[in-house]
C-alpha cells in the first residue's frame, strides 16, 4: 500500500512538470531555438511518458502482487479457520474421550480393608457333658453324666487345640467391583450391570477346603459379590438378575454400623443356629430382585430365588451353583458331602421402607423353601435323639433303631445302613440322620426396624426379628432355628464428620429346641441357649477415603448357645469350635466340637480405604 | 298424518346436506378460534424451575465435594421441582447418613429422595 502511494505521487509530480514545461511562454518567441527546444521538449516528454508507462506497469504489477498477497492472506485465514475448527473438533473429541474415561473410571468401586485382630474363643476351661443315659419318658430327664467325653476316647474332655487368645490378620470385606449403565436407544430405560469380586488381601485366593468344610466357591474370583445385569427406569424401578443379597438383608444394612467387623449384628441377627453362618442374610444365587421407585418416601423391594434343585429334599447343590444354598458348605463338620445342613430350594424376600427426614422405618420378610437339616441328627448329643437308638449291632458295631419308639419313622435308617455297609467303622462312630422327608421344611423370618438420625449426628436404631422353622411337633425338641432377636445401636458422628463412635447390643432369644449335634449339649440347660452380643467401635477418618478403626466385640453365650464374633463380613470368625479333627474324613460328624456356653471376645484394629 | 309438499322437500334436503358438509369445516375451524392448549406460558415457569433445580443440584454436589471426610465418588445428585434425588452406592452406612444429612440441610428435611445402595460386604471371605 505504501509503495502505491509513492508511485501515485511521483506520477502527479511528473505530470505537473510536463504541464509546466509545456506551457507556451515568452521565450518561445525566439525562433532560432524554438525548434530545438521543441524537439528537446518532445524528447523529454517521450522519456517521461515512458517513465509514466513504466510506473503504470509497476503500479499494475504491484496491484497484481497485492491482490495475490490478499488472496494468500485469505487462503491463510481460511486455512487458519479450518485448522481452528479442526482443533476445536479434536478438542471436543478429547473432551468427550476424557468424559468417557472419567465415566469409565468412575464405574470402579471397592474397599480395601485389613485388620489385625486379637481374639479368644473363651472356652479354655470348659468340660464336655458326657451323658450315659436319660431315663425319663421319651429319653428326657433325668439323665446321668459320666466322665467320658463326647469325643473319641483318648481325647480330653476339654476343648482341643489353641482356643485362647490368638493374633491374626484378616481381609474383612475387601472387594472390587465395576458397575455402569447403558441407555437403550430411543427409550428412557437404562441397561445396568455390576460385577464384583472379593479380594483376599491377607492370603492367596482359592478354595476353602479344610477338615471342616469342602467349599467349591473360589475366594477372590469375579462374581463373589453382588453381580447382576438388569434394567432401570426412573418411573418403574429397577429389575436385576444375578447373585445378590436379598431385601431382607439390605433393608437394615444401614442399621449395622459394625458391618464387616467383629461386632457385626449378623453374629445374632438372621443367624438361626449360631456359629458363622447367617441363614437370613447370605448372598443368594439365581435371584431376581426388583427395587421400586420411591413415592413420598415409601418404597419396596422384592426378590425371588430360583430353586433349580432336582432333589426332592434339596440335598444336592442346585443346578448351576457351586455350593448349597443357605451357606451350607458340603461336608462341613465332617458331615456327608450333601446339602443336609441348611441347603434349600427356592426362596423369596421382600421389604417395605419408609423414610421421612431423619426417620427410617422398615419391615422385611424372607422364606426359604424346603430347608434340609436332616444332618442335625448325626452325632447328636440330645438324649431324646439318643432314645431313638437301640443297642449297637454286635457284629458291625453300627447303631440300630430302638424298639418301641418311632425311630424308624424319624431317622433315615436306609442311608445309614448303606453307609454302615460301606464304612462300618465310620458308621459306628456316627449315627443316622433325621428322615429328610420330615426334616426338610420351610424356614422364614420377618423383622421390623426403626432408625432415627438426629441433626447433631446421633443415629439410634432398633430391630426386632422373629425366625421360624416349620418342623413336625415330634422334632421340635431339636429345632434351634426358631427364636426371636433384638438389635439396638447408637452411632454418633462428631468432630465435623471425622470421627465416629458406635455401640451395639444384640440379643438372641431362646430357641424351641436344640439338636445337640456337634456341641456339648447339656440336657439340664434346655432353653438356656440365649446369647448377648456387645459391640463397640471407633472410626477416625484421615481423609475422604482412608480411615482407621478400633473395634471390640464380646458374645456372652448361655449354657447351650454357641454364637461367635465376626460373622457377617469380618474376615476371620472366632467361633465356639475347637480344633478337633479326625485323621480321615469319614462323615461321622467327628469334626470340630462346638462348645456351647463359650465366650468369644475380640479386639480388632485396621485400615480401610474406599475408592 | 301430515305429509309435506313434494316441492318443499328438496330445499330441506339440500339444506341438510349443506349443513352436514359444512359441519366438519365448522368443527375444524372451531378450535382455531380458541387459544391452543400448549401455550408457551409454562415455558417461563419451567425455565425458572430448571434454573432453580440446577442451582439446588449444584449446591448439593458442592456440599458433598467440600466435606473433607465424606467419600461420595459414586453418588449422583439430581433435582426436579425442588426435590433432590441422591442415588448410587456407598460402602459404608455412615457415608449414606452423611450424604443425606448434607442434602437435607440444603434442600430441606422432607425434600430428599434416598435411593442410595449400601454395597454389602462379602461374608464368605477370610
Amino acid at each position: 500500500m505504501c509503495g502505491t502511494r509513492v508511485l501515485r505521487s511521483l506520477v502527479a509530480v511528473l505530470a505537473a512538470v510536463v504541464i509546466l514545461f509545456g506551457y507556451p511562454g515568452g521565450a518561445a518567441a525566439q525562433a532560432g531555438s524554438a525548434q530545438s527546444a521543441d524537439q528537446n521538449m518532445q524528447e523529454r516528454m517521450r522519456q517521461m511518458q515512458q517513465q509514466i508507462d513504466e510506473l503504470n506497469r509497476q503500479l499494475q504489477q504491484m496491484k497484481a502482487d497485492q491482490a495475490k498477497t490478499q488472496q494468500q492472506v485469505q487462503a491463510t485465514q481460511q486455512q487458519a479457520t479450518a485448522t481452528a475448527q479442526q482443533f476445536s473438533a479434536t478438542q471436543k473429541k478429547v473432551d468427550e474421550a476424557d468424559k468417557s474415561l472419567n465415566t469409565f473410571m468412575k464405574g470402579f468401586f471397592g474397599t480395601l480393608d485389613m485388620s489385625i485382630d486379637a481374639t479368644t474363643k473363651g472356652m479354655q476351661n470348659m468340660e464336655a457333658f458326657g451323658i450315659s443315659g436319660c431315663t425319663g419318658p421319651g429319653g428326657t430327664l433325668p439323665c446321668t453324666f459320666n466322665t467320658t467325653p463326647k469325643m473319641t476316647p483318648g481325647w480330653g474332655p476339654s476343648p482341643y487345640g489353641r482356643v485362647g487368645w490368638m493374633g491374626m490378620m484378616s481381609s474383612n470385606g475387601s472387594n472390587v467391583g465395576y458397575r455402569g449403565t447403558h441407555r437403550i436407544d430411543g427409550s428412557t430405560v437404562d441397561f445396568i450391570y455390576q460385577v464384583s469380586t472379593a479380594i483376599n488381601l491377607a492370603a492367596a485366593p482359592g478354595l476353602q477346603n479344610t477338615w471342616t468344610k469342602q467349599s467349591n466357591t473360589v475366594q477372590g474370583a469375579i462374581g463373589l459379590g453382588d453381580t447382576y445385569i438388569g434394567f432401570k427406569e426412573r418411573q418403574f424401578g429397577t429389575l436385576k438378575f444375578g447373585t445378590m443379597y436379598m431385601p431382607y438383608k439390605t433393608s437394615t444394612d444401614r442399621m449395622n454400623p459394625f458391618s464387616g467387623g467383629l461386632g457385626d449384628y449378623a453374629v445374632i441377627m438372621g443367624n438361626t443356629g449360631g456359629d458363622n453362618r447367617i441363614e437370613f442374610g447370605t448372598r443368594a444365587d439365581h435371584v431376581v430382585v426388583y427395587n421400586s421407585p420411591t413415592w413420598q418416601g415409601a418404597s419396596f423391594d422384592a426378590a425371588y430365588q430360583f430353586g433349580q434343585n432336582p432333589d426332592p429334599y434339596n440335598n444336592i447343590v442346585s443346578l448351576g451353583g457351586t455350593d448349597c444354598y443357605g451357606g451350607n458348605l458340603p461336608g462341613s463338620g465332617n458331615l456327608p458331602l450333601n446339602c443336609d445342613d441348611g441347603g434349600y430350594n427356592y426362596g423369596y424376600s421382600f421389604d417395605f421402607k419408609y423414610e421421612l427426614g431423619g426417620l427410617y422405618l422398615t419391615a422385611a420378610y424372607e422364606l426359604h423353601g424346603g430347608v434340609n437339616r436332616s444332618s442335625d441328627g448325626v452325632g447328636s448329643n440330645n438324649p431324646i435323639y439318643g432314645a431313638l437308638l437301640g443297642p449297637p449291632n454286635p457284629v458291625t458295631g453300627c447303631a440300630t433303631p430302638a424298639p418301641g419308639t418311632n425311630s424308624l419313622t424319624v431317622l433315615d435308617w436306609n442311608d445309614y445302613n448303606m453307609l454302615c455297609a460301606e464304612f462300618p467303622g465310620a458308621a459306628a462312630a456316627g449315627t443316622p440322620e433325621y428322615n429328610p422327608g420330615l426334616d426338610t421344611v420351610n424356614e422364614w423370618a420377618w423383622k421390623g426396624g426403626i432408625q432415627y438420625t438426629f441433626d447433631f449426628g446421633l443415629s439410634v436404631s432398633y430391630i426386632y426379628e422373629s425366625l421360624k422353622r416349620n418342623v413336625p411337633f415330634f422334632l421340635e425338641y431339636q429345632n434351634e432355628r426358631q427364636r426371636n432377636g433384638d438389635w439396638v445401636a447408637l452411632d454418633y458422628v462428631f468432630n465435623g464428620g471425622r470421627d465416629r463412635v458406635a455401640v451395639g447390643w444384640a440379643h438372641a432369644g431362646a430357641s424351641e429346641g436344640d439338636p445337640g449335634g456337634q456341641h456339648n449339649f447339656n440336657p439340664y440347660g434346655v432353653g438356656e441357649n440365649t446369647a448377648n452380643l456387645y459391640s463397640f467401635g471407633f472410626w477416625h477418618k484421615l481423609d475422604k477415603q482412608l480411615s482407621v478403626y478400633l473395634q471390640a466385640a464380646d458374645t456372652v453365650n448361655n449354657i447351650n448357645a454357641h454364637y461367635d464374633i465376626g460373622a457377617g463380613g469380618h474376615g476371620i470368625k472366632t467361633d465356639c469350635h475347637d480344633a478337633t479333627h479326625p485323621t480321615f474324613i469319614d462323615y461321622s460328624s467327628a469334626g470340630p466340637t462346638t462348645w456351647g456356653g463359650c465366650h468369644p471376645i475380640g479386639v480388632s484394629t485396621g485400615v480401610d480405604f474406599k475408592f | 298424518m301430515a305429509r309435506g309438499k313434494p316441492g318443499s322437500s328438496l330445499p330441506a334436503a339440500a339444506l341438510g346436506v349443506a349443513a352436514w358438509l359444512a359441519a366438519p369445516t365448522a368443527l375444524a375451524q372451531a378450535p382455531a378460534s380458541t387459544p391452543p392448549r400448549s401455550e408457551p406460558r409454562p415455558e417461563v415457569v419451567v425455565t425458572a424451575t430448571r434454573e432453580s433445580d440446577a442451582l439446588l443440584e449444584s449446591k448439593v454436589v458442592q456440599a458433598l465435594e467440600r466435606d473433607p471426610y465424606l467419600f461420595a465418588g459414586h453418588i449422583n445428585v439430581s433435582a426436579e421441582n425442588g426435590i433432590v434425588r441422591v442415588e448410587g452406592i456407598v460402602e459404608d452406612p455412615f457415608d449414606m447418613v452423611q450424604v443425606l444429612r448434607l442434602a437435607r440441610r440444603i434442600a430441606g428435611k422432607r425434600r430428599v429422595i434416598n435411593e442410595i445402595e449400601i454395597v454389602s460386604l462379602n461374608q464368605e471371605l477370610n
